[in-house]
């Protein structure tokens, strides 16, 4: 009986053991995953004010952009700011590097008119910015369109279907129903306000299902509905951007004026509204979450520069600095690192000395990466003023490489059998003919290891390099000029606020080189276990 | 025949000079450090760095202790320790008592690539996943010491694993065989004789982990909250000495900049003697078992 | 025997690691254009004895060497330059220890690394003309000729042996060392270096080390028996196998010890 207690506990004991070994690998599967997912996919919760029903033709008008702008729709307040000189370029819209040029059918013409009440509303006066560049007509407005990259205009959809030529330009969607209620609702009311609404709360609310502003988080008022004037053109874009059932009305005013006035008035209203209307009118818009997906890690990531700190564009000059930076690292620290493996195997007296100072190098080969950073800093950086740069980062990496490299080195030549050696001097090869010719050939694969996990171990590296190399991210156009790496523009991204996503994305980048190394060795590796 | 000679010696002393140059560097920095770190205590004594807990190295009467720092260190790797010297030493005696050829094959697969990952990497994956887990779970900002104790395991696994896999490999076969001919069960086995025999690689292994641990920059950088405050509490901010040097470094000046090399004066110590102790650890390992020295 | 024919003249050689003595005074004349075999049981000196005579024991740390060994009547300890020495003198190995490179590479290794560089097509053509007779020379060309340049590590064992030789060959030597060429390979292979080594004998000076009584028996002229580092006996091969004179050496010979 006890032995089969002790049985039970035992395969028990085991099963633990290798429950805890199948979770050193579900914990890589989440890193990687986690990362790799992240890395190409993004999904955020977006707040903003517009709600996520994009019209092609709203008021019978389309905005209109070259081909060369990345764009697939827009929220009215961008479209808003485009023309009242919010922007001057694209870079915060589209992240495309173009300057701004708004067109805008003058509001004298018919066509212009819809335009301002698009932009403007129905009873403000425009506020045209001053980049705004107007055009008696929509042809004059497409052939602006053609002939300047960057340029957008705001164009009726029937002129556009009547012209021929219309490849090169693209309609982008526009965003611009939101919900407005009652000032009273979204004020702060014993430190309670309504919450940013999802789309779950919206159903709910719109659907008639919240009775209570309470329910939401705000203040003790009743939800009074309103439903659109039926024939403005409120009503017709909520009818066409189909948004959630239609709204439970408990008001139905039989204006727009009386639709405003009703929701400005009444406490515990809400009800849609065009932005514009909204802005015009001063009404209070909702908060609203939504989640927005899309690829992240894109061939455009890859290739692009990148601009306003990584913020905007691509990784291309980073990834080329990484590059550079590896093979400046490569060069200074290979030579050094095998010629002194071989002096240690090759040449010097295996005596006390060598052991003792071996014993030390590889008892300081735990310094941390830190220290190297801060010898780095002050040492290349500040007193030798190579500055922030290329060089002090690299000779940094350098010196917290070169342990690697001769002990791998060292390793990989003490393998090649004496034999070999003794063949070429009985020739009458000399010694250094020997080295060169016989031994590190024929070491070679283990030496190229070494020289691979170093330079794996340089790509990762951030603490030394974030006060060596600097942190421009712009290509490194010389040995003192200083450069971004993969490493530090993931941690900077992060650290500087910029974008996670970005972040994420980086690191897939540098999660695949560092794979694309470790493979590299495995397979030296392997080569070398075949061929002794 | 003189040239060549004068060639070969020529090639000789140039490949001297790299040795030379190779471990002279780690001697220069050491020594640099220490001579850009101890003028400190000119200033301030050592007692009221080392043990000092205001950190005010700006202010008009500075003040230098890193005390919390050193403690936010202690309490950061031993906490990554405990979560990471049960999982590491149970993989370690799968690997080489237990698994079979496949399984084996993949899991130092997965324990090479995870040694391989940059820190950033871990820092980033460490605020994405399991600052929000310790967040959810524990409460508080999610940038604490339990956050950086986690990632701190993940990415002291490798070592722990590793070393242990090679010691207990290392124990000669007589010793499990007399084991096992003993009626002993393969677990009473393991328990009783291979981890003993394999005990001072196992702490060899744990040594180095703790080394790794201790001077990890980024990844406890980013998860960890980095407030210059004593660590208080699991779910409390928390600040080591290797935070303390990158966090500083970029504006540091005088005294201050003098403050971060003492600081790194103690981390150095601390890994020194970390690094010794492996040393010897793994010396005793070699003459005791006689097994062959793996790592 | 007379020394003026003598390739080799080694007088009171005493040799020592470290504090062990490996040779004790040992005396010996090396006749040129012969094979001359030394044989004895394992750590009697014999390989040792082999290896001073193109020095190769320099390499070894805490070598001392007393005594002379003159090599055409020139000592090879004193000025004469060990590169040039080892040139002329050739070695093989016990086991063969090609390069990992080409045959060919192998082959043109020794030439190589003593100037011959293929930059011009005559030097090229040169080149390969050198490789392609030490080949035959080594009777191994037929076998290898169609790979010349694939891995000489893809070779068998007794292929590889005779690489190793065609190699010394390449560098146009007149004494080969042979340090148990054949303890390595299989019988076959074994036949095809004994045959080779009598064809060889016509141009070089050869010393072959052999723990195989027959081998030396069969391809030797002269045999010389060391034990503990001692030369017990040195006589024309025919002697030391059916009339030796001294009782160790017939002890070893009819196998009572070894």
């Amino acid at each position: 009986m006890r032995r089969r207690g002790s049985v039970a506990r035992e395969r028990a004991a085991f099963g633990v053991i290798r429950g805890l070994s199948l979770l050193t690998i579900a914990i890589l599967a989440l890193i990687m995953g986690f990362i790799l997912y992240k890395g190409f996919r993004f999904s955020n919760e977006v707040r903003g004010t517009v709600l996520p029903y994009a019209e092609r033709s709203p008021d019978g008008l389309a905005l209109v952009v070259g081909g060369g702008i990345d764009l697939d729709s827009l929220d009215f307040p961008v479209l808003y700011g485009m023309y009242t000189d919010e922007y001057i370029n694209w870079a915060k819209i589209s992240a495309d590097d173009f300057d701004l040029l708004p067109i805008a059918i003058d509001p004298a013409k018919p066509d212009g008119s819809a335009t301002a009440k698009l932009l403007f509303g129905e009873s403000a006066d425009p506020q045209w910015g001053g980049l705004v560049k107007t055009v008696p007509d929509a042809a004059a407005a497409l052939a602006l369109l053609r002939s300047t990259p960057g340029a957008a205009a705001i164009l009726p959809v029937d002129a556009l279907r009547a012209s021929t030529d219309t490849k090169e330009l693209r309609v982008v969607p526009i965003r611009r129903l939101m919900l407005a209620a009652n000032e009273d609702v979204v004020a702060l009311v014993d430190n309670r306000s309504i919450e940013d609404l999802d789309d779950a709360a919206l159903a709910r609310l719109m659907g008639g299902a919240v009775k209570n502003w309470k329910e939401l988080g705000g203040p003790d008022l009743t939800v009074k509905i309103l439903s659109p004037p039926a024939g403005s053109t409120l009503a017709a874009a909520v009818a066409s951007g189909r948004p959630l059932s239609a709204a439970k009305a408990s008001i139905a005013p039989p204006s727009m004026a009386a639709y405003e006035t009703a929701l400005s008035g009444t406490s515990g209203a809400v009800g849609y509204s065009l932005a514009a209307d909204a802005q015009a009118a001063g009404l209070a818009p909702l908060t609203l979450k939504t989640v927005e997906s899309g690829w992240n890690l894109t061939w455009k990531y890859l290739v692009e520069a990148p601009r306003l700190s990584g913020k905007v564009g691509g990784i291309s000059t980073i990834i080329l600095n990484t590059l550079l930076m590896l093979a400046l690292t490569i060069l200074i620290a290979a030579p050094i690192g095998v010629a002194a493996a071989v002096y240690l195997i090759e040449y010097a007296k295996q005596g006390p000395l060598i052991r003792v100072l071996r014993l030390g190098t590889e008892t300081l080969a735990g310094i941390p990466s830190i220290i190297f950073g801060l010898f780095g800093f002050l040492f290349f950086v500040n007193i030798l003023h190579f500055g922030f740069g290329l060089l002090s980062g690299c000779l940094t990496l350098t010196l917290m490489i070169l342990p690697t490299i001769v002990r791998t080195s060292e390793e990989a030549l003490k393998a090649v059998p004496r034999s070999l050696r003794e063949g070429s001097l009985a020739l009458g090869a000399t010694k250094l003919q020997t080295v060169l010719r016989v031994t590190i050939p024929a070491a070679a694969p283990g030496i190229l290891t070494g020289l691979i996990l170093g330079v794996g171990r340089a790509v990762g590296e951030t603490a030394a390099l974030l006060f060596t190399m600097g942190s421009d991210y712009k290509l490194a156009k010389g040995l003192f000029s200083s450069a971004r790496v993969l490493s530090s523009h993931v941690y900077l991204l992060f650290a500087e606020g910029i974008s996670f996503d970005r972040a994420f994305s980086t690191a897939t980048v540098l999660i695949l080189v560092v794979l694309v190394f470790n493979f590299a060795a495995r397979r030296l590796v392997g080569r070398m276990g075949g061929v002794k | 025949m003189k040239r060549r000679i004068l060639f070969e010696k020529g090639a000789e002393a140039l490949l001297f000079a790299c040795a030379l140059v190779s471990i002279l560097t780690v001697v220069f920095i050491t020594v640099f450090l220490f001579q850009r770190g101890l003028p400190l205590f000119a200033k301030t004594s050592m007692a009221a760095f080392l043990f000092g807990t205001n950190w005010e190295p700006t202010a008009a009467t500075p003040h230098y202790g890193i005390l919390s720092f050193i403690l936010g260190s202690v309490y950061v790797t031993g906490l990554s320790l405990v979560f990471a010297v049960p999982v590491g030493l149970s993989v370690g005696i799968y690997l080489a008592e237990l698994a079979d050829k496949q399984a084996s094959r993949g899991i130092r697969a997965a324990v090479e690539i995870l040694a391989g990952i940059p820190s950033v990497i871990y820092g980033l994956f460490g605020i994405a996943i399991i600052s929000s887990v310790t967040r959810t779970l524990f409460g508080g900002s999610g940038y604490s010491l339990l956050s950086a104790s986690i990632v701190l395991a993940i990415m002291t696994l490798p070592t722990i694993i590793n070393v242990t896999e090679v010691s207990l490999r290392a124990v000669p076969r007589e010793l499990k065989e007399g084991s096992l001919a003993l009626g002993a069960t393969h677990w009473q086995t393991i328990v009783r004789v291979l981890v003993p025999a394999a005990r001072s690689g196992i702490i060899a292994g744990v040594v180095l982990g703790m080394g790794r641990a201790i001077g990890e920059t980024m990844a406890v950088l980013m998860v960890g909250g980095n407030a210059p405050i004593m660590p208080s509490g699991l779910t409390g901010k928390v600040r080591t000495l290797t935070m303390n040097i990158i966090t500083d470094m970029s504006y540091a000046k005088g005294d201050h900049l003098t403050s971060l090399f003492a600081t790194g004066i103690v981390l150095f110590v601390f890994i020194l003697a970390l690094n010794l102790t492996v040393q010897l650890a793994l010396k005793r390992s070699i003459s005791g078992t006689e097994g062959s020295a793996g790592a | 025997m007379e020394s003026t024919g003598a390739k080799f003249d080694v007088t009171k050689l005493d040799l020592w690691y470290g504090q062990t003595q490996a040779l004790n005074q040992v005396s010996m004349k090396i006749e040129a254009n012969s094979i001359t075999a030394l044989i004895g049981p394992s750590g009697c000196g014999k390989s040792t004895f082999l290896r001073v005579l193109d020095r190769m024991n320099d390499l070894i740390d805490g070598v001392r060497v007393e005594g002379t060994v003159l090599y055409d009547g020139a000592d090879i300890f004193g000025s004469a330059d060990v590169i040039d020495l080892r040139k002329r003198i050739g070695m093989v190995f016990q086991k063969p220890n090609p390069f990992p490179m080409s045959v060919f590479d192998n082959v043109a290794y020794g030439p190589r690394v003593h100037g011959l560089h293929a930059r011009t097509a005559a030097e090229k053509r040169h080149l390969s003309e050198l490789v392609e007779k030490s080949l035959v020379n080594a009777a191994l060309f037929d076998e290898v000729k169609d790979r010349l340049h694939k891995s000489a590590l893809g070779l068998s064992g007794g292929q590889q042996q005779r690489l190793c030789i065609a190699r010394v060959l390449a560098v146009e030597p007149d004494v080969l060392l042979m340090d148990e060429p054949t303890s390595a390979l299989d019988p076959i292979s074994t036949a095809k270096i004994e045959a080779l080594l009598d064809e060889l004998k016509v141009r070089y000076t050869i010393v072959i080390v052999t723990h195989n009584m027959q081998q030396a028996g069969r391809v030797s002229d002269s045999t010389g028996f060391f034990l503990h580092g001692e030369l017990v006996e040195y006589a024309p091969t025919k002697e030391i196998f059916f009339n030796p004179r001294d009782k160790r050496t017939e002890n070893y010979i009819s196998g009572r010890f070894g």
